[in-house]
Order: structure tokens, then sequence, then C-alpha cells
């Protein structure tokens, strides 16, 4: 074994300032990779955080009563696409305000109920649509035929829509980014055992002729593909990590990749390596 | 041990062996001379099955040559010990490493590996030149080198291409000497050399190569 390791050692070692050329590419690779995955992965936060918000808000007049608000619930419902709507009373609305905005929602209920004026809290539809087989247009239009009945004041997006039309750009771009990033691993890695195999050439050719057997270069080969993947990947995942650090004020409380992502995205270039020192060691020995 | 029948060979258009036959037994000590360019190197290459005849029948070492396939021409090829002609040896590993390289390959035990290495480093006169490169060391120590790469594992076969070119008819003799003993422990050894008297001093079997054939 120590002997297969020194082999594996002198064989990564004959590849010289190629194996350090390599290591720039895979980290840039690595590093845009990283800034996609982490992109993709804020988006996923935002949209499970906001799944269960409503997508739209009717606010209804403040002439609207209770039953006639309650008629219009059952009308918005039978509609396609709207699988829930939830009725938000003004006293409701005034009591949240009141708890959600404290002292200042006290004053904003108790000016309400001297003035009765206009109503800062009015009585609400929560609308609740499958936006997973919508777009943001089709949304948009059901927020126009809301807003066309007469009981309503206005209808408000909460961005949920949108949301998720970012996380499906984002889920496209991160797939084609995984590829992208396959292929040109698999090219710097894969062109660099290429190398090394030329320069030992010479070495390979006399060893075929005192009998080597196919194998006894697997180990170095396999091993040069791991040793590339794995230290280009940490080395992309520190500067990612080094560069989060630096701009930290401009990106505010943007976090790191997850342990999973960041074992996945290592692992990940190490079986690129893998596969592609097997591939080379196929074609060279 | 060797056995042709009728082999022929050319590079291209230009034929180097014609219809050639001749057999060698096992435990012979034979010489095969011939001037320069006379297919002497093309006729061991055919023999270690680095080339590959246009014709004929090539057996060696108890293996039928047009058999051979990628996964057995290892192992036939590891049962024959070679000395070649530009010695072949590695620059960029010592002397021990290079002699120690053909145990490796057949997988031999480390400490196997390391008594055998050292016992021939010093049966060469080596043994002060373990830890050199082949550069540092004379031409005379890197033919030995040579010999000692090709014999480590106890072939059965010694196949020597030209293994005293540049040395001087004492250290020639010394070489020989060493092929003597070795052929009397049960070796088969088949020289090529353009040195005619140095074959007919060490009172062997010669076959000469001339004009693609044997005579």
């Amino acid at each position: 074994m120590r002997y297969h390791l020194k082999n594996a050692i002198s064989h990564i070692a004959c590849a010289g300032s190629a194996s350090m050329m390599s290591f720039i590419g895979i980290s840039f690779v690595t590093v845009l990779l990283a800034t996609i995955l982490l992109n993709h992965s804020l988006i996923l936060q935002q949209s499970e955080f906001k799944s269960h918000a409503p997508t739209l808000i009717a606010f209804l007049k403040d002439t609207v009563n209770e039953s006639k608000g309650r008629t219009l619930v059952s009308q918005i419902e039978k509609s396609g696409h709207v699988f829930a709507v939830n009725y938000d009373s003004k006293e409701e609305s005034l009591a949240r305000g009141e708890t959600q905005f404290q002292d200042l929602g006290i004053l904003i209920k108790e000016a309400f109920a001297d003035t009765r004026g206009v109503n800062p809290f009015p009585a609400s539809l929560k609308i609740y649509v499958d936006e997973d087989l919508i777009t943001r247009k089709a949304l948009e239009q059901i927020a126009l035929d809301i807003k066309s009945h007469d009981e309503i004041e206005d209808v408000l997006l909460t961005g949920q829509g949108q949301l998720n039309d970012r996380l499906r750009d984002s889920e496209r771009t991160t797939l084609i980014a995984i590829v992208a990033a396959v292929i040109a691993i698999w090219f710097v890695i894969g062109s660099v055992i290429n190398k090394t195999a030329i320069v030992r050439a010479e070495e390979i050719a006399l060893m075929k002729l005192l009998g080597m057997v196919r194998q006894y270069l697997l180990f170095p080969f396999i091993a040069h593909g791991l040793f590339l993947g794995g230290i280009g990947a940490l080395c992309g995942l520190a500067c990612f990590y080094g560069m989060l650090h630096v701009f930290k004020s401009q990106l505010g409380t943007v976090g790191f990749l997850s342990i999973y992502q960041s074992i996945l995205v290592v692992v990940g270039t190490m079986v690129i390596g893998l596969l592609s020192g097997f591939v080379a060691h196929r074609k060279c020995v | 041990m060797i056995q042709l029948h009728q082999v022929s060979f050319s590079y291209d258009d230009l034929s180097v062996l014609e219809k050639v036959s001749l057999r060698v037994e096992r435990g012979e000590f034979v010489f095969l001379v011939g001037p320069s360019g006379s297919g002497k190197t093309t006729l061991l290459r055919l023999l270690y099955a680095d080339l590959i005849p246009v014709d004929g029948d090539l057996n060696v070492a108890g293996q039928q040559l047009a058999m051979l396939d990628k996964v057995s021409l290892p192992y036939f090829r590891q049962k024959i010990g070679l000395v070649f002609q530009d010695s072949k040896l590695l620059a960029n590993k010592t002397v021990q490493e290079n002699l120690a390289l053909p145990q490796h390959l057949v997988g031999a035990p480390p400490p196997t590996i390391k008594e055998n290495v050292h016992k021939l480093l010093n049966q060469m006169g080596l043994l002060h030149h373990q830890n050199a490169r082949p550069t540092e060391i004379s031409n005379n120590e890197r033919r030995r080198l040579t010999i000692a790469r090709a014999i480590i594992n106890n072939p059965l076969l010694l196949l020597a291409d030209a293994p005293t070119e540049g040395l001087d008819l004492r250290l020639s003799l010394e070489v020989m000497s060493l092929f003597d003993a070795l052929n009397f422990q049960g070796m088969t050894i088949f020289v090529a050399t353009s040195d005619r008297q140095l074959a007919e001093k060490c009172n062997k079997r010669i076959i000469e190569l001339r004009d693609g054939g044997i005579h």
C-alpha cells in the first residue's frame, strides 16, 4: 500500500504546474456553482417561509357588511385555481392591528372609533391559489377578475407568485450550471491526467515491456483524479467563503452553503475526478 | 524455449526478416550475430511480442505468440528478462528503484523486494550507488544495472540486445561471464550482438543473421 501511495504521489507530481492550473480552473467553476447554489437556496428559503401566506389579499370596501362579504367568499371560491378563501372581519383586523402594532395599534383603533372615518384595518379576503400550476401573468389576471367585483376596494399580490417564478427560473439556472460545471471539471481533470500520461509515456511503455498489467497504474490515475477534484473543490469553497466574508457589509447576513451542499460539491467533484481518471487510464494505458 | 517457423517481418515496404526458422532449447546459450541493421533487434522484439510478424509462427517460453491477447501479454513478458540496447533506465528514479520496478510489477511483497534488490546490487557491485540516479553512474554500471533489472524476477529466458555495446573487451567478458553463470543456473540466454569476435571467444552456439535470413 505504501508503495502504491508513493507511486500515486510520484504520478501526481509528474503533472507539475498543470495541477496548479487545474486547481485554479476547478476553484473558479466551484465558486460560480456555489454562488448559483446559494442564490437558489435563498430563494427556496424565502419561498418556504412565505408558503403559508395567502397569494392574494382582497380588501373589502368599508360599506360591505359581513354577510355580503361571506357571499363574495363563496363566489370567489367557485372560480378556477382558487382553492381557499378566508374571510377576515373588520373586528379581527382591528384586534390584530392592536396586537401587531401595540400602542400605535391602540391609538389607531381609538381614533377610528372616534371619527368613524377611513378604516385603516378593513375587512379582507385571504385568497389561496394553487400557484404551482399557474404563472405570474395568470395570477395577475385572477387579481383583476377579483377586483372587478363592486365590493372589493383593492387587491394585493403578496409577491408569492413572483417568488415562485423566480424559484422556477433559479431551478433551471442551477440545473444548467451543474451540467456546465460537470463538463468543465471533467474537461480540466481529463486534460491534466492525459498530460501526465504523455509525460510518463516513455515510462509506461517500458513498464509494459517489463510485464506491467493494466491494473498496476489504475490506482495512480484514479488517485490523481480524486486529488485534483477534491483539492480543487475545497479551494473553490474556501475562496467562496473568503469572498462572502470580504463582501459581508455589502451582502448583509447571507449565510454559507449548508454542510450537505458543501459535502455534495466536494464529493461530486471527486467522483468526476475518479471517473475522469478511470477513462484516462483506459485510454492511455 | 524459442521456436520460429517461417517468420517474416517488414516495416511497410522494407522487408527485414524473410522466412526465418530457428530453434533454441531450454537452458541453451545462443549468440545471434549480424551486422548493424541486419534485423537482430527486430527479431528480439518479435520474441517479446513487441512486434507482430507478417507471416509465420512464433513460440516463446511455451507460449504461441499469435494466441496472446491484451490480458495474457503482461504475464508472458513477466517470464522473460529483457536487456535493451539503449538500457531504458528511468532517469527520475534511483538505481534501487529502477531495479525494484520489475518486482513491483509482479506484485512481490516488499520484504522480498528489499532483499532481492540488496542481493543483486551487491552482486553487481552497485550497492554504493543505490541512491544515485542512472545519469550519475558510468556506462558500465548502467549496463550492469540493466542486466540486474532483467534477471531480478528469475526469468526463464533472457533476451539481451547488444548488452556489451560501449564496453571494452575486459568489461564485455565480465558481462559474458555473468551470463554464463546465469546459464549455468538453468536460464536460457539469447544474446544479439554485432561483435562476432566476442561471441566466438565465449565458445557458444552462434546463429548468424544476414540479408533477412539465418545462415
